[in-house]
């Protein structure tokens, strides 16, 4: 599960509504250690609905909970409205959370489960008219903004049967087997669906290999 | 790509290809590039970062969580950790 181990503020590149300062960012990482003695008396006291605890672990975990499901609802007025009930669902049942699991990985379980749900719910089939990607540059170095926007626009261009199974997959690190009982699908199902996904992205995404550095005539 | 077809090769990303494939794919560098190109954006996707959401989410959010009892409605200080 390579995507719950990662810590969201690692990862927070500003991408959506950033209102959030590299200080602030900083700040929050450097005082809430994850899994720590100061997590764990956050929790406890946002169990008791201490409103600064809760907006500690807020602050921390909203960047991660935001990106997950942002990618499974495809747009962002649903992203914010799935983001919110996620929350208020985890803090509905953080008296029940006992320690087993890292905070944040099932912070982040709740997160996918409500954003599965409230897609299935909704059965937001709309055509989307966001114009196709032009540029991506396909394995890129890491933290290439122009191939996160490239690769964010191709993932909501995606079918949302595809989109689901290909960012539970190849973004948050699901298995086929979780995968399936998320969905309700057969693991076979998720792959194929994964597969698709994968060669559908492409198709969306080629002709924009990196190109080799070119050499100046003059340089040589 | 007469041989494998793109949603063959997405399998690849992650699955040992069979003898059958492993030598077409020796006979096709096309398909190998296409093959690494798969890969990397399966790499590429692994490294999206995390999105921070809008800046109003937080007070129309907490107040939802007073609304539900989950917060005790007050006023904010600043928080202990910052």
């Amino acid at each position: 599960m390579h995507g719950v181990s990662v810590e969201p503020l690692e990862r927070a590149t500003l991408t959506v509504g950033s209102c959030i300062s590299t200080h602030d960012i900083q700040a929050a990482r450097s005082a809430i250690p994850p899994g720590g003695d100061i997590e764990a008396q956050l929790i406890r006291q946002a169990c008791e609905g201490d409103e600064q605890a809760v907006r500690a672990l807020y602050d921390r975990y909203s960047p991660r909970v935001y990106a997950v499901v942002r990618r499974i609802a495809g747009e962002d007025d649903l992203a914010h409205d799935y983001a919110q009930e996620t929350w208020i669902r985890a803090l509905r049942a953080l008296p029940s959370f006992r320690g087993e699991a890292r905070f944040s990985t099932w912070l982040h379980r709740i997160a996918v489960n409500t954003a599965l749900q409230a897609v299935r719910k909704a059965k937001t089939t709309s055509m989307r008219e966001v114009p196709l990607p032009e540029v991506v540059a396909v394995g890129p170095r890491v933290g290439d903004v122009l191939l996160e926007r490239k690769l964010e626009q191709a993932l909501d261009q995606l079918p949302e049967g595809m989109r689901k199974v290909l960012i539970l997959h190849d973004v948050e690190g699901y298995t086929h087997e979780e995968i399936g009982t998320a969905l309700g699908v057969t693991s076979g199902t998720s792959k194929s669906q994964l597969f698709k996904a994968r060669a559908k992205m492409r198709r969306m995404l080629k002709g924009y290999e990196p190109q080799p550095r070119e050499v100046e005539a003059w340089s040589i | 790509m007469e041989h494998l077809s793109l949603e063959q090769l997405a399998r690849l990303v992650d699955e040992r290809p069979t003898s059958e494939e492993q030598a077409i794919l020796d006979a096709e560098p096309d398909l190998r590039r296409e093959l690494d190109a798969l890969r990397a954006q399966t790499g590429a996707l692994k490294d999206l970062p995390a999105m921070v959401p809008p800046p109003d989410s937080w007070p129309e959010l907490r107040e939802k969580l007073v609304a539900e009892g989950l917060v005790r409605g007050r006023r904010s200080s600043p928080a202990l950790w910052r």
